[in-house]
């Protein structure tokens, strides 16, 4: 369950592609009472979104959307709660991560009838990694809003103190220079580690792909984690953690516990998403920058998600509905987002120079997103995943905390993991 | 007396029992008191210093007691980031509207239960009961689909009416009219007074304890319960400050210091109704009180 | 406060005997309704779902007994629920209420000021879990943490209590009675204002120390709330949730998932309502044994007049 979402990147603005003309010939009603549901943490947030619908009721006057935010943290129980119950929003948001779970479960509908139906509107102008994330079984479920990779995060001055060269901005530096940086940062006695990971599964997933692993098969039956190459790479990882390079785990119940450390400044390096630029600018008051995953094996490989929005599948304005979400994900909405900065929009038309630095390197963000530099996959989930992510997270907490050894706990958590890759199959037969 | 002793002596105070004894024990009784109460608040004072700290000072490591410097300008903060006067008058009413609909129907029910012959009682009181050992989590669902077909999502009758009516407040006071003799009705009865005469006028008076007790706990309990509130609201309009406070709770990090000064603002109103309900907890019964005769 | 039991013969005149179903109607019915409405039809529906398998969206078939077989078969992590829920239990419950009722034995003395103290022993309990929470973590943490720090003068090596296996469940423990007994201590009060001076005058009278009038008037007196607070005491901490979710997430692996964390997860995150409700009436089933069983007992120790 990965909570740092590629949304906030979005907000990159979308440079000016008129895909805000929803056409007069387009597809989609025009008129209706819309709700709308959206998760947001701050007030500035909320304003923006507000805004958003705002401009769908300008640009519409007989739709109005009325928009429902709740913080990030219990969006999903209150979303679930709503399917159960018949009583969810017109316009939902979705993460990508979640997407599967949800679309399949029959909570949005597809959007590809909309699409086609509405010569205007150009879905190509959504990066490919958002519109595969927010796919289950090739079926567009949702318009991303924002999008994003992990990146490598770096401590300027920890780097500077230690006199130790920073980590290039455009070529990833190799795993064995990633670990020599990371010692030469370390020093016990100040309680400064070179590296810092959170005790997440989501954020092993890029050094699996970079080492050459996976953690499932391409066809989604079979769990890999036990593959020499994910071994592998995992053992790196937590090789860090057993050396005492990287920060001890502290925290098993803080979804921002690494990033929070980062904040610190005692640590030098930390991968997370762009989502993180403006959560740092704030928090801490030392120098840094990003850079690419290091490269194992198989290269610098990363994984990009994001969130979107989606029609629900029983509004009964449908034809308003898609209006509106056309309006709101259009170039012109997403770069309003950006400028409220937090995130890569996940429309091209919609990149363009992000907020004042830092970081300096904040070009080399895109470059990764479309693969110029190392290689980004969409973050692809299962129907289970929730369940996963919680039985992933359940069993690995004794390797981040340096208790267990790799090999012991993937001959534990294979098993359940095939177990629910067969429910994952047997849930998408069901649906189609 | 030594000055030992009358320390002892000027600490007495009117309410409660007489420590009695050597002259010495108010001053440990007050001294435990003290150390006690000190063990106790520690964690709380370190939150209310946290809401005064900057968010990369709460962030560093290792935390730090004292704040570096003090910036109270985040309780303004903490306040405006989300309508917390809205929220407030929410909970108000909210929770206001669970306590006194919970405590008027549970002291008719306990009445019944306690005091009156009829076919099933235990049993219904066993149904009572038993309900109080269901995780919230399960019912929840079940819960919110009664109130969706009736349109009361998002209406304070929504947040207020299927929360007033847990077994708590009838068990408690069931317990309580229990202890009360019989005697005083009795002769009520015999000079003709109706059931619902001996209640008003005789059990009602001598239950301010218990009632108080009851009115506090679902005061304090149902104030900061999120679940249901979570579910119910989906707008400023109905949204309770426990609901609000989560805002601080962000998806790639929290305000812990907004966080920690938004807590201590909500605590206070919960701290004056209990302060005022102490006249009602610190009343000496002559007769039956709890327990007793 | 007394039991179930009737503490004596009920003098009603034999006329009015016939009324009291009427009587007990208009008494009953303002909560009845409610009640059944609101609290009892959505017990009955997690009771009846509990034999279904229900996944959220996709909707409900008939499960038969297939969730509790997989419950108690095969599932691992329901029994290490099962486990920290019953140990959980069976520690906090006397800690917190011998430190309330100690609590509420010291502010009742008439003394200065004791209002105060009263207030400052039920705020761990009136301030949200969320915050205190976060400080808790940060009194945890292994080596900079406050605990540790003072262990550490007196020279004991405190280990990393919220991330190891051993001591995850105690750190909860501790956190959950400094949370709670103040909440003990207030009913106590309350059962302790109900005990008449002259007992006391007369104990003291016959030449009893304080601790023999604690022994003889006191706890016998106090027992039927002593009664109370242990039945809710053992209710509300089988169903522990807020800490276990947000201190520890029921980690390191399995060491603090407690049965109503377990339910949350299967039934918001894994949406398997049905398995969900199925582990909730196992709860249940284990709450309402310990709860006859109090129920009994009592008989031996709760002195009514």
């Amino acid at each position: 369950m990965n909570r740092r979402d590629f949304l906030r990147m979005s907000g990159a603005g979308l440079a000016g592609v008129g895909l805000l003309g929803v056409s007069a010939c387009g597809g989609g009603g025009t008129s209706g009472a819309l709700r709308w549901s959206m998760w947001s943490d701050t007030p500035e947030e909320t304003r923006v979104w507000k805004s958003l619908a705002e401009d769908v009721h300008e640009k519409y006057p007989d739709i109005t959307v009325k928009l429902e935010t709740v913080t990030f943290a219990d969006y999903w129980d209150k979303l679930t709660t709503q399917i159960a119950s018949e009583n969810e929003a017109d316009i939902v948001a979705m993460q990508s991560l979640r997407m599967p779970g949800y679309a399949a479960r029959g909570a949005l509908q597809p959007l590809m009838p909309f699409i086609e139906d509405d010569s205007e509107f150009d879905v190509d102008d959504f990066f490919g990694p958002i519109r595969q994330g927010l796919s289950v079984n090739d079926e567009l479920y949702a318009l991303g809003y924002d999008i994003g990779p992990i990146i490598l995060y770096y401590n300027k001055d920890l780097f500077g103190k230690a006199g130790v060269e920073p980590p290039p901005a455009e070529t990833p530096m190799s795993w064995e220079e990633f670990r020599e940086k990371a010692e030469q940062l370390t020093n016990p006695g100040a309680k400064e580690y070179g590296f810092v990971e959170q005790p997440v599964f989501d954020f092993m997933v890029p050094w699996l792909w970079s080492g050459g692993g996976d953690y499932m098969n391409a066809a989604q039956t079979e769990c890999t984690l036990d593959s020499p190459e994910s071994i592998g790479a995992m053992e790196f990882v937590i090789g860090m953690i057993t050396d005492k390079i990287a920060a001890p785990v502290t925290d098993l119940a803080n979804p921002s516990f690494a990033v929070e450390e980062f904040f610190g400044g005692k640590i030098g390096m930390h991968v997370d998403g762009p989502w993180q630029f403006i959560n740092i600018r704030e928090n801490s008051d030392f120098e840094w920058d990003v850079a690419p995953m290091p490269a194992g094996p198989a290269g610098s490989v990363t994984w990009a998600a994001g969130s979107g929005f989606g029609i629900s599948n029983t509004t009964e304005n449908a034809d308003a509905a898609w209006t509106a979400l056309k309006t709101i994900t259009s170039t012109g909405s997403l770069k309003k987002l950006v400028k409220a900065g937090r995130g890569y929009p996940a429309r091209e038309s919609a990149v363009s120079t992000f907020e004042k630095p830092p970081p300096q390197n904040v070009d080399v963000v895109q470059k990764i997103l479309v693969s110029d530099i190392g290689e980004t996959r969409p973050f692809v989930t299962t129907t289970t995943w929730q369940e996963t992510t919680v039985m992933l997270t359940r069993d690995f907490s004794p390797v981040f905390l340096g208790k267990q050894s790799v090999d012991a706990v993937v001959s534990k958590v294979k098993p359940q993991f095939d177990e629910l890759l067969k429910e994952h199959q047997e849930i998408l037969e069901q649906q189609s | 007396m030594s000055a030992f002793d009358s320390i002892g002596v000027a600490l007495k105070g009117r309410v409660g029992v007489s420590p009695g004894g050597k002259p010495y024990w108010p001053i440990l009784i007050y001294a435990t008191l003290m150390a006690m109460a000190f063990l106790t608040l520690v964690p709380i004072i370190w939150m209310v210093l946290t809401a005064f700290k900057s968010a990369p000072e709460v962030a560093a490591n290792p935390p730090t007691w004292w704040p570096r410097e003090w910036h109270p300008e985040n309780f303004a903060a903490a306040w405006n980031f989300a309508p917390f006067g809205r929220y407030l008058i929410n909970s108000l009413v909210m929770v206001g509207g669970i306590t006194i609909l919970q405590t008027v129907t549970s002291a008719l029910a306990a009445y019944a239960f306690a005091r009156l012959r009829f076919r099933g009682r235990d049993l219904l009181f066993l149904l009572y009961l038993g309900t109080l050992m269901i995780p919230p989590q399960v019912t929840v669902i079940p819960q919110f689909i009664l109130i969706k077909e009736l349109d009361w999502v998002d209406t304070y009758q929504g947040l207020i009416i299927p929360q007033a009516f847990t077994a708590f407040g009838v068990f408690l006071l069931r317990q309580f009219f229990l202890t009360i003799p019989y005697e005083l009705e009795d002769a009520a009865r015999i000079d003709g007074a109706s059931r619902f005469g001996c209640f008003w006028r005789i059990i009602l008076p001598l239950s301010g304890p218990a009632l108080a007790t009851l009115a506090v706990f679902a005061f304090l309990f149902h104030w900061n319960n999120l679940l249901w509130p979570l579910i119910v609201s989906n707008s400023d309009a109905t949204i309770p400050v426990v609901v609000g406070l989560r805002n601080f709770q962000g998806q790639y990090g929290t305000e812990w210091n907004l966080l920690m000064a938004a807590a201590a603002i909500a605590t206070i109103p919960t701290v004056i109704v209990y302060l005022f309900a102490q006249r009602w907890f610190v009343r000496g019964i002559t007769m039956s009180g709890f327990g007793g005769r | 406060m007394a039991g179930t039991a009737q503490p004596g013969p009920e003098k009603v005149p034999w006329k009015d005997r016939e009324h009291e179903g009427l009587a007990a109607g208009l008494f009953l019915l303002p909560n009845l309704i409610g009640f059944l409405i609101f609290t009892a039809i959505p017990v009955g529906a997690a009771f009846v779902l509990a034999f279904y398998d229900y996944d959220l969206l996709l909707g409900a078939s008939w499960a038969g007994l297939e969730n509790f077989r997989e419950l108690f078969t095969v599932d691992r992590v329901f029994r290490a629920a099962l486990f920290n829920t019953v140990y959980f239990t069976a520690v906090s419950v006397p800690l917190s209420v011998v430190l309330g009722l100690a609590t509420a034995i010291l502010v009742n003395q008439a003394l200065r000021g004791v209002v105060i103290f009263r207030s400052i022993f039920l705020l761990p309990y009136v301030t949200v879990t969320v915050a205190l929470s976060l400080v808790w973590k940060w009194l945890y943490l292994p080596d900079i943490g406050l605990i540790n720090s003072v262990l550490g003068t007196v020279g004991i090596d405190g280990p990393a209590w919220l991330t190891s296996q051993t001591w995850a469940m105690p750190a909860l423990i501790l956190m959950s009675v400094w949370k709670g007994f103040g909440y003990n201590m207030v009913i106590f009060l309350a059962g302790l204002q109900g005990i008449p001076d002259h007992l006391y005058d007369a104990a003291k009278v016959d030449g009893a120390t304080a601790w023999r009038r604690f022994l003889n008037v006191t706890l016998p007196l106090l027992s039927p709330t002593t009664f109370f607070v242990v039945v809710i005491s053992v209710i509300s901490s089988f169903q522990v949730f807020d800490q276990a979710l947000i201190m520890t997430n029921g980690g390191p692996g399995t060491a603090t998932t407690t049965l109503v964390l377990y339910i949350y997860q299967k039934g918001f995150q894994s949406f398997d309502m049905g398995y969900a409700a199925a582990v909730a009436l196992v709860l249940f089933a284990v709450i309402f044994v310990f709860t006859v069983v109090q129920f009994l007992f009592q008989r031996r120790w709760v002195t009514y007049e």
